[in-house]
């Protein structure tokens, strides 16, 4: 069964950009978030097997959004979405419990290889 | 960049475009309240996430250029630099470069967009900060600042950077200090650090292996252990835990290398312990390496699982695992090294999750899921729901003539049925005036800026709503009406004191739901119209003759403003003129099925208002016949009807008109209207009055047929120049009738 996955972006564009790279190698996106809340909520509801998630978002920011996830579940897989920058915020969510992270700008292998790995470890 | 950008280059240009309103609302909320530290973050937020995007598709200027804005932002939020009005109109010039940018990319022009003096402002900004009377930053930033140029850690961060970097050197420091007391004595431990680079000093062995030659960009030198080091390594393998030299490669374009190089220790820290790295920790986090390190571990774990844990972190090309000898066991006191390393364990484990705030989320909304439509898409459906709308009809009319009980039926359900449709996809279609409104405020304050004019600038009714396509029609006419409001309604300070009103003037934008129209209206309380110049210029112009001297209704002030060529900026500068381009507004609200009303008192202000249709494809109409035709005339302007004598017309100025309860209503009858023949001798016929705003008219037919819903459909080029019809439509019975454009016989 394909790998369920979860998308939280504040950016439409940068959901929808993930879920084509995803989709492409088999991998099925059951949901997308746009803020911190509604990702908690969201993987509540979901289950997913993993998480691409944004840092900087309205209403609660992905980092707050990782901690409460991992309360929920702490085996929860997920991988965070960061643009330049932000070394400091991907220490903390890695700190928080994040698998791993990529960079934006995204290149799709590296997504890929990022999920993949994020999944398997 | 390897991403086909073509795919997702309208939705980033639709997505920019927000961010680039929300960016240009929250600047002007921050002028009004700089000390509002949420609307920063806000719009730090969407300047953020519009280089991400930007980045994503390799807008290369675009990312720079939101970056250097971030980075103002981020000075202002962390109150290295403050809100002035100087900051603030350097933020509109980036807002400006950065939505010419976005244009540029929407029409794959090729012009270029000179960014370099906006960034070069910006970077000036963030690098002098002349504008914050605060102390320069902490040399302890300077690191940082090395690594990245331009940004200033900022305030909040600032804590969690010092525990990044602060959990290794602890690991390194924490080496000598396990060591007890008696035991490092022997050494001069101040020393042999320094000696450590250039060669092994005498209390050191090597440890190596012949093959394991150091990987180009690592430093050339063997392996060399301080003695603690061995003494730990031989520790630990007493205790089981084998020695390994691990040479990690990350992937060649990875971007942060120092993250990754805290992912693999704290990974191999969560069942091996860490001795020593080359390059040392401190240059691992400055990033001074080329892609591979080396970490001396000891560690009881198996070593492909080891290989396994580390390659899962995304980024690490590969893992070489190289067994080392066990070293000869020097005399160690354990006991002492034992409590240090739970101790230091501790801070390499990711902090407890005991900080998440989780009450925080219970009380935060969720927002409802939606999706992206082109618009296309919703105009086909509503063709689509016009065209089952019609077949129904049709249908009904079958219905009737064979007179099918259980036909009819069914077809008064399919009636409820296509009605909801039709409503469904009309909601679907509305969206709230703010979408337009929303670009004005950030004009009427430029504008009023660049003419020394004082405006206060008000919103009413943002949230009406109203056809996603009438709106993007309104937008320009919108933008005119309140370019005139500030060039030629508002006075100068200075002159309005003088005629005893407040320096400052006000504009109102407002939107109202009226019936079934939606009333958009621009006031302004300056200097109103003077009917008497008008009046002049429109003699000049041959548009009036002197003689036709009186007193002017404002609807024939605003026929003779909104007459093409009346006036042009330049002629009328100086002079209460307003007809800027007031024909091209006119004719745009006519076009659209609405209509341009102007009120205006003198020395006290004017306002214009569009009357808009809430919808353009299908509508509830009356059916008239005249002269052998059916047409439509609109429900929403149809005030009643009534049936008339001959013998109750009268005259008035030339004009015939008709008596309704005490109210004149002037009479046009289709027939003359349309040039066919009336039937005569018939002594009475009834009349529709139509109303839009507060006038009226009586509209003289044959008969009236009743009720229907009917879809527009516009008319082609060749026709679409004759005054007095908004469109046609067809019938149910396959007739087509024409709908009368009541505005424009108004």
């Amino acid at each position: 069964m394909a790998p369920k996955v979860l998308i939280v972006d504040d950016a439409l564009f940068m959901r929808m950009m993930i879920r084509d790279i995803l989709n492409k190698d088999g991998f099925e996106v059951v949901g997308e978030a746009e803020n911190g809340v509604e990702a908690v909520e969201r993987y509540k509801e979901l289950r997913p097997d993993l998480v691409t998630m944004d840092i900087v978002m309205p209403e609660m920011d992905g980092i707050e959004a990782v901690k409460q996830i991992m309360k929920i579940d702490p085996n929860a897989k997920i991988l965070m979405c960061s643009a330049m920058g932000q070394q400091p915020l991907v220490v903390e969510a890695l700190e928080a419990g994040a698998k791993d992270f990529i960079i934006k700008p995204f290149q799709p292998s590296k997504v890929i290889e990022a999920v993949e790995k994020a999944l398997k470890g | 960049m390897d991403m086909d950008v073509s795919q997702y280059k309208e939705l980033f240009v639709s997505e920019a475009t927000e961010h680039l309103e929300a960016l240009n609302q929250s600047l002007l909320e921050l002028e009004k309240d700089p000390e509002n530290l949420d609307l920063l973050t806000e719009i730090f937020r969407s300047a953020h996430t519009l280089k991400g995007m930007s980045a994503t598709l390799g807008f290369d200027q675009l990312t720079e250029l939101s970056h250097e804005m971030e980075n103002v932002l981020d000075g202002l939020r962390g109150g290295d630099l403050l809100v002035t009005s100087e900051v603030l109109d350097l933020l509109f010039g980036a807002l400006d470069a950065l939505g010419a940018l976005v244009k540029a990319i929407a029409e794959d022009s090729a012009v270029p967009v000179d960014t370099r003096p906006i960034l070069s402002e910006l970077r000036a900004v963030v690098e002098g900060q002349p504008l914050a009377p605060r102390p320069a930053p902490m040399p302890e930033e300077g690191r940082a600042a090395e690594r990245k140029p331009a940004k200033k850690p900022r305030r909040a961060k600032k804590p969690r950077k010092e525990e990044e970097e602060a959990a290794p050197q602890e690991r390194e420091e924490a080496l000598p200090r396990e060591e007890p007391a008696a035991a490092a004595a022997e050494e001069a431990p101040v020393e042999s650090e320094a000696r450590e680079e250039e060669a092994p000093p005498e209390g050191a062995a090597e440890i190596g292996e012949a093959g394991a030659a150091a990987p180009s960009g690592t430093p050339a030198a063997p392996l060399a252990l301080e003695r603690e080091e061995l003494k730990e390594l031989a520790r630990e393998a007493k205790e089981g835990a084998l020695p390994y030299l691990l040479r990690i490669t990350l992937d060649e374009d990875c971007v942060l290398k120092s993250v990754r190089v805290f992912m693999v220790f704290k990974r191999i820290s969560q069942a091996s312990r860490i001795v020593k790295s080359v390059p040392p920790v401190e240059d691992l986090e400055d990033e001074k390496f080329d892609t591979s390190f080396e970490v001396l571990v000891a560690t009881r774990e198996d070593q492909q699982q080891l290989r396994k844990s580390i390659l899962a972190i995304a980024e690490v090309e590969g893992v070489e695992i190289i067994p080392l000898e066990v070293p000869v066991a020097e005399e160690v006191a354990e006991e002492a090294g034992r409590p240090a390393e739970e101790e230091e364990k501790q801070q390499w484990e990711p902090r407890e999750r005991g900080e998440a705030k989780p009450a925080q989320a219970a009380a935060l909304p969720i927002r409802t899921q939606s999706v992206r439509v082109n618009i296309s898409r919703l105009d086909n459906l509503m063709n689509l729901v016009g065209e089952l709308v019609i077949n129904r009809t049709r249908l009904m009319e079958i219905a009737s003539t064979y007179n099918i009980a259980e036909l009819k039926e069914t077809l008064d359900h399919t009636a409820r049925l296509t009605a909801d449709l039709q409503d469904e996809v009309m909601k679907t279609r509305m969206v709230p005036v703010e979408h337009v409104f929303n670009r004005f405020p950030r004009m009427v304050r430029d504008l009023a800026k660049s003419q020394g004019k004082d405006v206060d600038f008000n919103i009413e009714g943002k949230e009406i709503e109203l056809d996603r396509t009438i709106l993007d029609e309104i937008s320009d006419p919108l933008m005119h009406l309140l370019r005139n409001a500030v060039d030629h309604g508002i006075d100068y300070p200075e002159e309005r004191e003088r005629l005893g009103k407040p320096r400052r003037g006000i504009i109102t934008l407002l939107a109202r739901r009226d019936r079934n129209y939606v009333s958009i209206e621009v006031s302004d309380d300056g200097q109103g119209v003077d009917h008497e110049r008008i009046f002049e210029l429109a003699v000049q112009r041959g548009l009036a003759s002197p003689e036709e001297k009186r007193a002017f209704t404002d609807d024939e002030i605003l026929r003779f403003l909104a007459s093409p060529g009346f006036s042009s900026a330049s002629e009328v500068s100086g002079v209460s003129g307003r007809g800027v381009g007031l024909d091209v507004v006119k004719s745009k609200v006519e076009s659209l099925g609405g209509m341009l009303v102007m009120t205006s008192q003198k020395g006290r202000g004017t306002t214009f208002a569009m009357k808009l249709p809430l919808t353009l494809a299908i509508i509830q109409a009356l059916l008239v016949e005249a002269g052998g035709e059916i047409y439509a005339i609109p429900l929403g302007t149809v005030r009643e009807t009534a049936v008339v004598d001959e013998h109750e017309i009268r005259q008035v100025q030339h004009q015939e008109v008709i008596f309704l309860r005490e109210e004149t209503v002037p009479l046009l009858r289709l027939h003359r209207l349309l040039g066919i023949p009336q039937e005569n001798g018939k002594g009475s016929f009834p009349v529709v009055v139509v109303e839009i705003a507060v006038r009226s008219l009586a509209i003289a037919v044959d008969e009236l047929l009743g009720q229907q819903e009917i879809v527009i459909t516009s008319l082609d080029r060749f026709l679409k120049g004759i005054k007095g019809f908004a469109g046609a439509t067809i019938l149910g019975s396959g007739r087509v009738a024409l709908i009368l454009d009541i505005p424009s016989l108004l």
